[in-house]
């Protein structure tokens, strides 16, 4: 229990719900430099290495010999082993050697050298040198796909919108296993009514997952996992030659792969060899390298938690996507599990892929609400979406979404459900039923979903698994029910897999089926001007958020009685125990509402009534001049036979001033508009009024608000500029007078 | 890049003839629509041309099993994990992708995990020993 009450605050914060501990080198529980950790050293005779990273051939567990046998470019390797790591990594932030020349090298380093290179890069550093380093040159994004009742008109609904929404890939999985041929056919059909050429994958165990590719149901699959230590390899039940045959074997049906690796796994598994984090996963990475894997998902992924609980964990993340990239691998960066409690934390982890820029940022954006997500993930979900979408305009970077309008999402969104229903018919499985499209348009979440019958449709499910049924079915159903364009998607999408363009290096299609790729879009960033520049219609698209507005349109009446004022004639000096009401130059013609929406007629109304109540006589004068409440209350003060004046600005800014005070002093100034309500107008009408009758007046209170500023100061400086528009230098004041039945 | 070559289907369909008016009045199937050996020759090709040996190498194995059927694949996989195998079942199963499909980097492959496996104590219990 803290004694303190601001310690006792910040215990509660979010971020303290967050777990840190000290570094366990022996159990893994470090990023870098455990003592376990081997010095580089490379000695390769007869074209073989013999020696690795400080061990005879003769010692190499299962993992090295694959490493030494397939991922280590032996015409370089020692070149590159004798150049210094110093000299290596600042290679990687030079814009004057170019990325080929990097790469040339990197393919002949062992695990230790690599980790070595990379520890001698700050956080900025890495940043740098992942923009330069990653394998396309358009960075792009991935979206998690799923819900908890494996839904399948909500899948199609949520595929279409993710797809919609600028997603590159789409992956799913299953709540119940058997699920898995529909939900890979939901996402299929979604993700092509939202966007063509996007690439989608359904994440089930791996006999299954070759299964739907084979039926023509996914595009890619990333579940092929790699450890960094023989033991953990083996409790993952698979061995680099195993996961090696099974990239080739999905090649060989025109699948594109990634492996999946990441810092904490083996450590977790409590298989860590006292051997640190990024060692490990530099050793995951060359055993993808060998692999011919043409690239990884990375990043941690699950384990992030563990990484985020060391110290230096975020930036030993980093260093893991850049150690992929330096690799040449295709590189998703992770972000998709859940990182932190901390909303700052998680954006600032965020920034070190999104900034600089990745094959996909997210390994899987939580595109629906984290309630459905069944990776366990949801780092950002669904409710983040404006969030994000602010952060790509705010920095000017692509973070691979683009804005939409509710009106035109939910038209998507319908299609695909739909899309779906004509398919499921076609099939001869149970009805997808008009409720259920209705909600999958608009719900929430899967518990918005009506239930089906979950015994008929896994029965149907696992019919349509081990019949002859394919994807051309749907594709031909589709074009003859009124879908010929989702159809066509489906088609190419089949077809692309004959051409195989999208097994190279981190390749995904536009919506006309171009590939961008390593080989096609290659990064080729040499620093400012060149590779990926956020530019022309991209950028439009990004700047225009729905909820940004042009300050240009008149700010019309929403609310309340316009105010129409009549003039006549010029103001002249008055005499008696009058006040000056001074009003800036489009008060009640072109602006009608204060800055917190107070009709300015009611305004106006509560001044006159308050002054009233004192029995004093008002005179409504307008200020042509000029804007500044100072100078208008001057005026005001001048024009008044009192020598008082209430000076307002159309904002609804308000001062009382005397004659004789310098126009920026005043005898009580409300500076913030925001905070006023009608009944401090009325307040202010009546202490003017107490001033011109001489009396002792007490000042007018207003609270104030800290967010007041962030607010409104956009709406101020529109208000503002619209009535230092209406100025008018040469025109003299002017009296004013309600028109009858202006009831104000 | 795929202008300047001609594409067939694995059934030999050329590419151009794979049309979405062609599948509505029902014609194809899935086998018209997979990859060829020689389309992931090609794609082995231009992996190497771009400096990706690992890769270009995974597009020849994966070339060589475009012929070897889905219910084989997925038995070679399962016997590559880890404990599954004895040596000489990894031995046969090299020799059957060799002789019967002339999957001869894929045979490599088999055989050196036999090797690796043996050597590391990751065989089926009951052999321990390796060649």
């Amino acid at each position: 229990m803290s004694q303190s009450r601001r310690f006792e605050v910040r215990a509660a914060r979010d971020i303290n719900k967050d777990t840190f501990i000290q570094t366990w080198p022996e159990a893994g529980l470090v990023m870098l430099g455990a003592p376990a950790d081997p010095h580089p050293s490379l000695r390769i005779e007869n074209g073989e290495i013999v020696e690795m990273d400080g061990k005879p051939r003769d010692q190499f567990d299962m993992i090295e010999t694959f490493i030494a046998r397939h991922s280590i470019a032996l015409d370089v390797a020692e070149e590159a082993t004798a150049i210094d790591s110093i000299h290596l990594a600042r290679m990687l932030v030079d814009i004057h050697v170019p990325r080929a020349d990097v790469i040339r090298l990197m393919n002949g380093l062992t695990a230790a050298k690599l980790v070595e290179v990379v520890s001698h890069l700050n956080v900025v550093e890495m940043m740098m040198a992942l923009q330069k380093m990653r394998v396309r040159r358009t960075p792009a994004n991935q979206a998690h796909v799923t819900n908890r009742k494996d839904s399948p008109a909500l899948l199609a609904a949520d595929a279409a919108e993710a797809a919609f929404r600028g997603f590159a890939e789409i992956e799913t999985t299953v709540g119940v296993a058997r699920y898995a041929p529909w939900n890979a056919l939901a996402v299929l059909v979604g993700s092509q009514t939202g966007r063509s050429g996007v690439l989608t994958q359904c994440a089930v165990e791996e006999a299954m997952s070759l299964r739907l590719a084979m039926k023509g149901l996914t595009t890619y699959a990333e579940t092929l996992s790699v450890y960094g230590t023989d033991a953990a390899f083996i409790d993952g039940d698979d061995t680099p030659w195993s996961k090696g045959f099974l990239a080739s074997a999905y090649a060989s049906r025109g699948v594109k792969i990634r492996f999946t690796s990441g810092t904490g796994s083996e450590a977790l598994m409590a298989h860590a060899n006292g051997n640190s984090m990024l060692y490990l996963e530099a050793l995951c990475l060359l055993i993808t390298k060998g692999a011919g894997s043409q690239g990884v998902q990375n990043g941690s992924i699950s384990c992030i938690a563990l990484p985020e609980s060391l110290p230096g964990g975020v930036v030993g993340v980093a260093a893991e996507n850049l150690l992929a990239a330096m690799l040449d691998l295709e590189v998703a960066t992770g972000n998709d599990a859940m990182a932190s409690h901390s909303d700052i934390r998680k954006s600032a982890k965020l920034m070190l892929q999104f900034l600089p820029g990745s094959d996909f940022i997210f390994s899987g954006y939580s595109s629906i609400p984290k309630q459905d997500n069944m990776f366990g993930g949801g780092n950002l979900d669904a409710d983040d979406l404006d969030d994000y979408l602010v952060l790509q305009r705010d920095m000017r970077v692509d973070g691979g979404l683009r804005p939409v309008r509710e009106e035109e999402t939910l038209q998507v969104r319908r299609r695909a459900a739909e899309a779906l229903a004509v398919v499921f018919e076609a099939f001869g499985f149970p009805a997808i039923t008009r409720a259920e499209i209705d909600q999958a348009v608009t719900g929430y979440a899967s518990p918005d979903m009506p239930d089906r019958d979950m015994a008929a449709d896994l029965a149907a499910a696992e019919r349509f698994l081990a019949g002859p049924e394919t994807v051309l079915t749907a594709v031909r159903a589709l074009a003859k029910n009124g879908f010929p364009d989702i159809a066509r998607s489906i088609f190419e999408i089949e077809r692309q897999r004959v051409i195989g363009d999208y097994l190279q290096p981190a390749a995904i299609f536009t919506a006309d089926f171009d590939v961008l790729s390593g080989v096609t879009d290659a990064n080729d960033y040499r620093g400012p001007g060149t590779g990926y520049r956020l530019e022309g219609r991209r950028w439009q698209e990004i700047c225009d958020i729905p909820q940004a507005y042009d300050p240009r349109l008149p700010q019309g009446p929403a609310s309340g009685t316009t105010l129409e004022l009549q003039e006549c004639g010029e103001a002249q000096v008055g005499s008696g125990q009058e006040v000056v009401i001074a009003v800036g130059p489009a008060f009640g013609t072109r602006l009608q509402q204060t800055v917190n929406d107070l009709p300015l007629a009611a305004v106006l109304g509560q001044l006159l009534a308050g002054i009233a109540d004192e029995g004093v006589l008002a005179r409504l004068v307008k200020v042509y001049r000029t804007s500044d409440l100072g100078q208008i209350s001057f005026e005001g003060s001048r024009l008044s036979g009192s020598g008082i004046a209430i000076g307002i600005q159309s904002k609804g800014t308000t001062v009382i001033h005397r004659r004789g005070l310098l126009p920026l002093n005043n005898l009580e100034l409300f500076s913030q508009a925001s905070q006023l309500s009608l009944e401090h107008y009325r307040r202010i009408g009546r202490n003017a009024a107490g001033y011109a009758l001489g009396r002792p007046v007490e000042p007018l209170l207003v609270s104030v608000d800290n967010m007041a500023r962030l607010k409104y100061i956009v709406k101020t400086t529109i208000l503002h500029r619209h009535e230092t528009e209406c100025v008018e230098a040469a025109r003299p004041p002017a009296v004013l007078r309600i028109n009858p039945g202006n009831r104000v | 890049m795929s202008a300047d070559r001609r594409i067939t289907s694995k059934t030999g369909v050329p590419v151009e003839d794979l049309t979405l008016e062609r599948v509505n009045s029902g014609w194809g199937d899935m086998t018209d629509f997979s990859i060829a050996r020689e389309t992931l020759v090609h794609q082995a090709g231009v992996a190497a041309v771009g400096g990706r040996r690992q890769v270009a190498e995974n597009f020849r194995r994966a070339a060589e099993l475009v012929n070897v059927p889905d219910d084989i694949i997925l038995r070679i996989y399962d016997a590559l994990r880890p404990f599954r195998s004895t040596h000489s079942q990894l031995t046969i199963l090299a020799a059957q992708l060799k002789l019967q499909f002339h999957a001869t980097e894929c045979a490599r492959w088999v055989e050196e995990a036999a090797e690796v496996y043996a050597r590391r104590g990751l065989l089926k219990t009951g052999e321990g020993a390796g060649p």
